[in-house]
């Protein structure tokens, strides 16, 4: 074990700004990456089922 | 039953590795985040302080795999987008394109991580050091990538017209892996190499478990993306209307 304390570990030496601003900023960009292609997903199959359930409608429709 | 047995005699096809890649991106994304957690660990918890960078070294655990990754997906979405101009097939383009954000992501770490490092090291956030200059390029080189494909409306088109800029943007990452021999920049040498590793080896092994775990992370993403592209492109098939039913 490296660190005495969760201060210590956090301060990480003095250079805690740079450390952290590292990891989180590539925490966020990843989260936000995994977040985008789940939306990509959600709204790409809505509106897919959207196109199929219309045109199902307008084969299904009574024509008299 | 027999009769579509016919569209699966391509490998490539994009129904066929659409439901490969359904089966295959939880397995990459469970490995990444097991060997993340781990590469962490090791990192934050098992690898000793730097003699000469103190605490700030351990920012490596982040920008050493982002940078390879940023320089590699390159390379592997130029490869991609090549074959798709050779050979003409579909499959090819598409996963050229999922590869791209993920890449100008990593390229876009790399720099940031580079300058959280070069502050408190060389007292700059930036300089217009080789290989700085040279991921600056690739960062470029994605977002022109993305930006020509998205330019053109037609697909296959797109796919050909931004696989010759992948191509011919290549040539850079040769230049930024050797920029540090090449040029007497200030950026460091590579600290692994075959002949062994100046590092301690618990450095060495947290830095390695974390570029594994970005590779699982990459190659996840990457087949999640290519999956969202392939159901838009062929939206009007009758597989898709199927496999969203």
């Amino acid at each position: 074990m490296q660190w005495h304390s969760w201060a210590e570990f956090w301060a990480m030496g003095g250079y805690g700004f740079y450390v952290w601003g590292s990891f989180g900023v590539t925490a966020l960009v990843i989260v936000a990456e995994i977040w985008q292609v789940r939306a990509q997903r959600r709204a790409l199959l809505r509106n897919l089922l959207n196109e199929t359930n219309s045109q199902d409608d307008i084969h299904s429709s009574p024509s008299s | 039953m027999k009769t579509s047995v016919t569209h699966w005699f391509k490998f490539a096809s994009p129904q066929n590795f659409y439901h490969l890649a359904g089966k295959l991106w939880p397995w990459f994304a469970a490995l990444a985040t097991v060997l993340c957690a781990i590469g962490l660990w090791i990192g934050f918890f098992v690898a000793p302080v730097d003699a000469q960078q103190g605490q700030g070294y351990r920012i490596i655990f982040v920008h050493v795999p982002a940078s390879q990754m940023s320089m590699f997906i390159y390379l592997v979405m130029a490869a991609w987008a090549g074959i798709g101009l050779a050979f003409n097939t579909r499959l090819s383009g598409m996963v050229a394109s999922a590869l791209a954000p993920t890449g100008a992501l990593f390229a876009f770490l790399s720099l940031l991580t580079g300058a959280l490092w070069g502050k408190p090291m060389w007292g700059a956030w930036w300089v217009w050091d080789a290989r700085l200059t040279s991921t600056l390029i690739l960062l470029f080189l994605y977002l022109g990538f993305m930006a020509l494909h998205a330019s053109i409306d037609d697909p296959r088109r797109a796919d050909r017209a931004s696989a010759v800029l992948a191509l011919v943007g290549a040539v850079n990452v040769p230049i930024i892996y050797f920029s540090v021999k090449w040029w007497n920049t200030l950026h460091q040498g590579a600290s692994v190499s075959l002949k062994g590793s100046s590092m301690a080896s618990t450095m060495l092994t947290g830095m390695l478990v974390m570029v594994v775990a970005f590779w699982m992370y990459a190659i996840a993403i990457a087949l999640f993306r290519v999956r969202n592209i392939i159901l838009d492109r062929e939206r009007h098939t009758e597989w898709v209307k199927h496999a969203v039913a």
